[in-house]
């Protein structure tokens, strides 16, 4: 088996796009038309290997086509989304503790002066849709060599997932789509079993619920890692051999990459069953364990350069690699799980498990025998040439060879249009309840509230042993953020923590200045500081204009919050095309959903502050204001109202508050702190009361707010950047010093009677709940 | 070249938490008359392997002997009634589908190895036993809905 010419010259522009969906390749005219141009000029056709080359290093996935591209919006042309937007903050703000941002496998950021800690978070949307155990599961694996590829060790996972309501009626359900509960089992199957089994902690996360997920779940992985701050290095030289540790190769997830880049349909579950992957944790445990010794071996790691092979596989690792100083790669020595690989194949093979690395000649012998100790394979199966070529070779034979240049900076730029479609519907402005218990225990059992115990008992968070401040805390209660304490005899702590909110959509600005919002409070929450963010987006077809329109406006604001924050951006990844099509007319796109990882650092783990209330008679404040936005909230969804204000972000108030509240903690006056997020003020004081088995009584007309006259918004408003803190009652005065600059006011005290009371702005008293009966509505809803 | 297939369950008395997690997935597809399902996990052994050692290794390897039983039978087609000892239920096997890597699979018949039995291929999968008087359409659904992933897995069931 040899490598087959294609004959893409003298074909029309109809005859390509049959070429590229007859071998799957997801490239479209355009792109087709470039490379027959290339091909043109060197007066030959090209080889299904350097076409399938394209095919990966030119899809959405690899190169966010997207993102890159320009886009004609409200009469102003942009020039690659990212650059203007994203990385331009970090730029702006040039702080000098980010090492390596948004040009490696992962974010690398300062720690404790010896330590650098790299973060990543990823997408595995799809692969997850057709097989749920196996896509997370290969999901976490994937997230875990991103951050292996900078020379890091994995010391956290992070997922969060996003699902139709687990009791979506199965009649309903579109036909070739699982149903949301079974998806919601297997993705955390998979989740549990990868993290468990390689013994890393999985102590972060989260979960959203909504009917738009129907077709296409959400399934991010994110991963932490640390290492000495010298060990990092990514300079391959020619001569360097290209060494490929870890699984063997095979058919797996061939086509994965452009599979990505399509629509789902209800084919998709027949045409995709390469897309599959299934994953071998303690395989890529072995692997970790052997790239960790040749890093740490020498006075220098012994690689020149390490990356994981993900999506493309090797096409898309060596490509990378080698994009500045050409390769050479003879594809017989990759090691096979079977007989029968087409070189091709084995070219674009996503067989999971595997990384790459360059080293030197001198070092080739001991690298091999670090991982033959570590009971794995490592195989030299290419070299860094010099001529900026990549080639292939396959028993003697040239199978391919394409000049980087054209490779990575061929591909014509899209081009498209985007526009702004705002959904603004009046509040509905209804009468306010008599008493609001019901709507209380509605809104804690509702899916995107209610207790995740069930998932967090089955994650591994204890492994490794550096978990200061863990998912649930006091008696049960939902943390904010977690605290790890990752090296041992320090006080050190990384704080990490998230913000989403699709219900927010409706105006994509704020759903994305929420998200960063929430994701900095909850880490503030805990005792975090100097944030460090990362953006994740899962989106529609991105060639819709409104939903691209959309995405323009949610990428300024993730530039107007990380300026306002002064938080950098330093890693992110998109995922496009998350539309579910049934038949030829309808589509259903995902709500659209921002998620933004929140990375903190502390000085010292032992002032971290968990969210459970503490003392009998100690006061409660409320910091931040409160004002009529019930777009997207909890109440208008358990009510089935339409409209309202989507939450905004007062920038400059917000980090005021935050950075004052830091310096109460730090001076330890705070007792206990959570943000108010969904269900607003009254769930954030629900749960403060069942984690800590003690009550609460608090008064409305204390509440800093800004123009609200119903009972309703005061408690259920989902108003950013507020907190509810129980406070040391002999440190009041301090407390309040320290605030003078922000909105806040005491609204009330932890009472011992284990009852939240909440009294009305009329003075009378609308909720009067027993604690336990709200836990038990909380915990109702996931007690599978 | 000879065909085997093993299935590991539960001794009574001993919980058997896939199974529990199961009969709640079917009831919560709407059908309640399901009373009880057990599992067996199944390993179908391939190569040249004589009886001793199938017996051997799922004495020594697959089974807990003091929280699980261990059945085995050549794998014949028949075998369902062999491996499960009950009648009057539906028992349901589930396997990958060829192609799929099956990774515990791979890592049981480097055990194999490991123990002096060689040239044996191992594929695994799950067995459901099945109680409550179901009908055939009725076990159809669970299967498509909580027991198999069409994409990756394959299906068989038989009323014994």
């Amino acid at each position: 088996m040899k490598a087959r010419e294609i004959v893409i010259l003298g074909k029309n522009e109809k005859e390509l796009a049959g070429i590229s969906r007859k071998f799957m390749l997801a490239l479209n005219a355009e792109e087709m038309k470039k490379i027959q141009d290339y091909y043109a000029k060197l007066g030959r056709n090209p080889t299904d290997a350097e076409l399938e080359t394209f095919a990966q290093t030119w899809s959405e996935h690899c190169v966010h086509k997207t993102f890159r591209g320009s886009i004609e919006y409200r009469g102003q042309n942009i020039e690659n989304l990212l650059k203007s937007y994203i990385i331009r903050a970090t730029k702006e703000l040039a702080l000098p503790w980010c090492v390596h941002v948004f040009e490696d496998n992962a974010g690398i950021v300062t720690f404790d002066g010896e330590h650098n800690i790299a973060v990543k978070v990823e997408t595995h949307n799809h692969p997850s849709a057709l097989d749920p155990y196996g896509g997370a599961g290969t999901g976490s694996g994937g997230v875990f060599r991103d951050v292996m590829g900078v020379g890091a060790k994995p010391i956290l996972s992070t997922d969060i997932l996003f699902f139709a309501p687990p009791d979506y009626p199965h009649n309903k359900l579109p036909k070739g789509v699982l149903h949301p509960k079974r998806l919601m089992k297997g993705v955390v199957a998979g989740i549990r079993d990868y993290g468990n089994r390689m013994g890393i902690p999985t102590a972060n996360g989260g979960f959203g619920f909504h009917e738009g997920y129907i077709g296409n779940p959400l399934v991010y992985a994110g991963c932490l890692g640390i290492m000495p701050k010298d060990r990092y290095v990514h300079d391959p030289k020619p001569g360097d051999k290209i060494v490929l540790a870890g699984g063997r190769t095979g058919r797996d997830g061939i086509h994965g990459v452009t599979f990505a880049s399509l629509e789902l349909s209800t084919e998709s579950e027949k045409t995709s069953s390469g897309a599959v992957q299934i994953g071998n944790a303690i395989e890529e445990k072995r692997v970790l364990d052997g790239l960790i010794r040749t890093r740490d071996k020498g006075s220098r790691p012994l690689y020149s350069a390490v990356t994981d092979c993900g999506g493309g596989g090797l096409s898309s690792a060596v490509g990378e690699m080698g994009k500045k100083t050409g390769v050479k790669v003879w594809l017989e020595k990759v090691p096979l799980k079977y007989e029968g690989l087409e070189p091709w194949e084995i070219w674009i093979s996503e067989a999971q498990e595997r990384m790459l690395l360059a080293v030197p000649e001198e070092n080739v012998n001991e690298v091999l025998e670090i991982f033959r100790n570590e009971n794995t394979e490592a195989t030299v199966i290419g070299e860094f040439t010099g001529d900026k070529k990549l080639t292939l070779i396959f028993e003697g034979e040239k199978i391919a060879e394409i000049e980087m240049e054209f490779l990575h900076d061929g591909i014509p730029k899209v081009s498209r249009k985007a526009e702004l479609k705002f959904v603004s519907v009046k509040d509905p402005d209804i009468l306010d309840e008599e008493n609001f218990g019901d709507a209380l225990k509605k809104i804690l059992a509702s899916p995107t509230v209610a207790s995740k115990e069930w998932v967090i008992r089955q994650y591994d968070h204890e492994v490794q042993a550096k978990m200061a401040i863990k998912p649930l805390h006091g008696f049960g209660g939902p943390g904010d953020a977690c605290v790890l304490r990752p090296v041992y005899g320090k006080w050190d702590g990384v704080v990490v923590s998230n913000g989403y909110n699709p219900r927010f959509s409706d105006n994509p600005y704020n759903m994305a200045l929420s998200a960063m919002d929430e994701a900095i409070r909850n880490n503030v929450c805990c005792g975090g500081r100097r944030i460090a963010l990362l953006d994740n987006f899962s989106w529609g077809n991105p060639e819709k204009a409104d939903r691209l329109g959309a995405l323009v406006e949610a990428v300024k604001a993730c530039y107007d919050g990380s300026m306002g924050f002064q938080a950098p951006f330093i890693s992110g990844k998109d995922s496009l095309y998350n539309e579910y099509s049934i038949g030829d007319k309808e589509t259903i796109s995902i709500p659209y959903t921002l998620v933004v990882t929140a990375v903190g650092i502390m000085p010292d783990v032992r002032k971290a502050v968990t969210m459970d209330l503490k003392e009998e008679g100690n006061p409660i404040y409320s910091i931040g204001e409160t004002k009529d936005e019930m777009g997207g909230s909890h109440y208008h969804m358990i009510k089935a109202l339409k409209g309202g204000e989507i939450p905004g972000v007062e920038l400059p108030a917000a980090r005021t508050a935050m950075a004052s509240l830091t310096k109460a903690m730090d001076m330890r006056l705070i007792r206990a702190c959570h943000d108010c997020s969904e269900g607003g003020l009254a769930i954030a004081a629900a749960e403060m009361c069942f984690a800590g088995n003690l009550g609460m009584s608090i008064d409305l007309r204390s509440v800093p707010q800004n123009g609200v006259k119903k009972n309703y918004k005061l408690l259920f408003s989902e108003s950013n950047s507020r907190f509810i803190v129980e406070i040391e009652k002999t440190e009041k005065r301090a407390f309040e010093k320290i605030m003078s600059g922000c909105k806040f006011a005491k609204i009330g005290e932890v009472t011992g009677d284990k009852k939240l009371i909440v009294t009305g702005l009329d003075g009378k008293e609308i909720v009067n709940e027993k604690i336990d009966g709200l836990k038990g509505a909380w915990k109702s809803t996931f007690d599978w | 070249m000879l065909m085997w297939v093993a299935g590991v369950g539960y001794k009574d008395g001993y919980r058997d938490p896939l199974g529990e997690n199961t009969k709640a997935d079917i009831i919560g597809l709407g059908i309640s008359k399901v009373s009880e399902v057990k599992t067996l996990q199944t390993y179908v052994i391939e190569g040249d392997v004589n009886r001793e050692n199938v017996e051997k290794a799922g004495r020594e390897l697959l089974a807990d002997s003091i929280i699980q039983y261990f059945n085995f039978s050549a794998f014949d087609g028949k075998h369902l009634k062999n491996l499960v000892k009950k009648r009057g239920v539906w028992a349901v096997e589930v396997f990958f589908k060829s192609g799929v890597m099956d990774v515990v699979g791979l890592s049981v018949a480097k055990a194999i190895e490991v123990m002096g039995i060689n040239g044996a291929k191992v594929r695994t999968g799950t067995t459901y036993v099945i109680s409550g008087n179901l009908t055939e359409r009725e076990i159809k659904n669970i299967c498509e809905k909580c027991l198999a992933n069409g994409l990756i897995q394959t299906y068989n069931y038989k009323r014994l």
